[in-house]
């Protein structure tokens, strides 16, 4: 096997173990797997295909990206010829399809069947190179088929060094004006290694991804196994049930959750009947707060290390805590990572005092290569001294442990999603009914926030809530689609005529919605 | 034509096996359809066939069974 690419690549990491541990459990998903072995020749056969269909180091490849061993296998594909991946959620409409391909400058197609007849009769002109259907042989693409008649034998191609694009995250189906993240192959293992030191991770984890691949923190724990010799248990879809009864039957030992996940498992796991857990070694929450109840639930029937991160697609996770080792900072997200310094700005630029809340701001090796193609909004983002403004609220103490005080950013968070309100607010303006509206999160035991919308009508106009999801259902994702609809009369607004946000819940309490 | 709506809808994602028992398929414990993407999945069908399902129709467990589902939504768009 030809080994084209420099050792401490992506691509180079994992085939080094696909060398060491050949028969080495490499991938679990859904029933199948793979060795070390298999999965190094499908990823092989997958980057000839790539390559012999005229892919090139650069090229951005669009996929609406499922769970599944192909999907991990195209990852390294990917990183092994250099060229980058534009995930997108499979749900989403065909406008926010066209909208993230072209601000991704997607050139390369590779979807399912339903995904294509969706776009049938669309122009996407800029999709101009390959075009793979994964599930069916149909006119105008590949199939399967023509990945795995490949060779088996890795391409042999121009260096690689890790500075080539490797996922461009897509800021959640934006219809307005998408920023995607791009992370390049060096941030993908500076922060696989971050983590490993980080955890304690080793190559005998069992390490279980339960989120959507299409979003960085399943992407993290599926390249990170592959990267240490360790073995990724992929979950295509989730329940709670699901969850636990994979942890015991594939002997998860860690793990990275969004904290909806937990919040929806914490009775279950009560109950005499739920599965054994007790191969799990570590659990870390992610991408909202967990409850305070829900958190101190599990410190409670946890036996393993029990940890929260925060942080944030851009920077990565920027602290951690494990809840047994600081039993007395319960409500903090923790201390930065050795990687990583923050900071807590006054809305002037300059630092609070301790105990003060304010921006948070990171400065962090593990920070991303920028907005895709929007150098100008990449360092509007950040302080002249390199901090990262993320958009949230917090404060330190005197012993350097953060706590989250709120989001600055208009954000939605549900089931660990992030909903940009503008973009529901932006779909519900195309109904002529509609004279204003309000996206904004509502609380819900299960996903932690739904969204939820508050409607004006014009004079003498009337709409339904069915109307409005109608609506939302066509031209937006399954996480943005509305739970609740109120009717109002009128915004709640400041003296200036400013929308008032966070006074919705007060004017909708008592509503049905 | 609703049940090859439903089927395709449902596979957007991921393929359900060949022998699959549309009478006892649960698409909700078995995750093809989420608590995300609930909201978007019903709405899609109210719409598509011009029908309303009930909040108690919701709630039902019996309707978490594909089989059940379709045989709703084709009682209620030929009741119209």
């Amino acid at each position: 096997m030809g080994i084209a690419s420099k050792l401490d690549t992506v691509a180079g990491r994992f085939y080094k173990n696909v060398n060491r541990v050949p028969d080495k459990e490499a991938i679990w998903c859904d029933g199948e797997k793979m060795t070390y072995r298999q999965l190094g020749d499908f990823v092989s056969r997958y980057a000839n295909y790539l390559v012999s269909h005229g892919v090139k180091r650069g090229d951005i490849i669009g996929i609406p990206m499922n769970n599944s061993i192909e999907s991990a296998a195209l990852i390294m594909a990917a990183a092994s010829i250099g060229a980058g991946l534009a995930p997108i959620n499979p749900t989403i409409s065909v406008d926010q399809v066209d909208t993230a391909f072209r601000s991704g400058k997607a050139k390369h197609l590779i979807a399912r069947s339903a995904f294509y007849r969706q776009i049938a009769g669309r122009n996407m002109e800029y999709l101009n190179g390959l075009k793979l259907c994964l599930d069916k042989k149909i006119d105008g693409a590949d199939s399967m088929e023509d990945v795995k008649s490949q060779s088996t034998v890795r391409p042999s191609l121009e260096e690689i060094d890790g500075s080539e694009t490797l996922i461009l995250t897509m800021t959640s189906g934006s219809t307005g004006d998408p920023k995607p993240i791009e992370l390049t192959q060096n941030n993908k293992l500076k922060r696989a290694d971050a983590h490993v030191r980080l955890y304690s991770i080793t190559e005998n984890d069992r390490i279980l991804a339960a989120t959507p691949l299409y979003h960085s923190l399943a992407e993290r724990l599926v390249i990170l196994p592959l990267l240490i010799g360790a073995t990724s248990i992929l979950l295509p879809r989730f329940t709670p049930q699901i969850w636990m009864n994979c942890v015991e039957q594939q002997k998860v030992t860690f793990t990275i959750v969004v904290s909806a996940q937990l919040s929806q498992m914490v009775q279950l796991m009560s109950s005499p009947f739920a599965p054994d857990l007790s191969t799990m070694r570590s659990i870390v929450s992610s991408s909202a707060l967990l409850e305070s109840h829900v958190r101190a639930e599990l410190i409670d029937k946890l036996r393993c290390d029990f940890n929260e991160m925060y942080g944030t697609s851009e920077c990565s996770t920027i602290t951690s805590i494990n809840f047994h080792e600081a039993a007395h900072k319960t409500n903090s997200v923790g201390k930065p990572l050795p990687e990583a310094k923050i900071r807590i700005l006054k809305d002037n630029g300059t630092e609070t005092e301790i105990g003060e809340i304010g921006e948070i701001a990171c400065k962090t090796e593990l920070i991303f290569n920028g907005y895709y193609g929007m150098p100008e909004m990449t360092e509007k983002t950040f302080t002249k001294e390199g901090y990262f403004k993320t958009g949230d609220l917090g404060r330190v103490d005197e012993d350097g442990y953060l706590y989250f005080c709120g989001r600055k950013k208009e954000i939605i968070i549900t089931g660990g999603i992030n909903v940009y309100p503008k973009d529901v607010e932006s779909a519900v303006l195309t109904l002529p009914e509609v004279k204003e509206c309000a996206a904004f999160p509502y609380l819900d035991e299960r996903l932690g926030e739904i969204v939820a919308l508050a409607v004006v009508c014009k004079d003498g106009q009337q709409l339904t809530k069915r109307a409005v999801q109608f609506c939302c259902a066509k031209k937006l994702a399954d996480f943005q689609q509305p739970h609740k609809v109120f009717f109002l009369k009128e915004l709640p607004k400041n003296a200036m005529g400013k929308l008032t946000k966070n006074k919705l819940p007060e004017a909708v309490a008592g509503m049905q919605g | 034509m609703v049940k090859n709506f439903i089927l395709n809808y449902i596979q957007r994602e991921y393929a359900l096996s060949e022998n699959i028992d549309l009478d006892t398929f649960n698409y909700i414990k078995t995750g093809y359809v989420d608590s995300i993407g609930l909201v978007q999945f019903i709405v899609t069908l109210e719409e598509e066939f011009n029908v309303e399902i009930t909040d108690e129709e919701l709630a039902d467990e019996r309707y978490q069974i594909l089989g059940e589902m379709i045989k709703l939504i084709e009682s209620k768009a030929s009741a119209k």
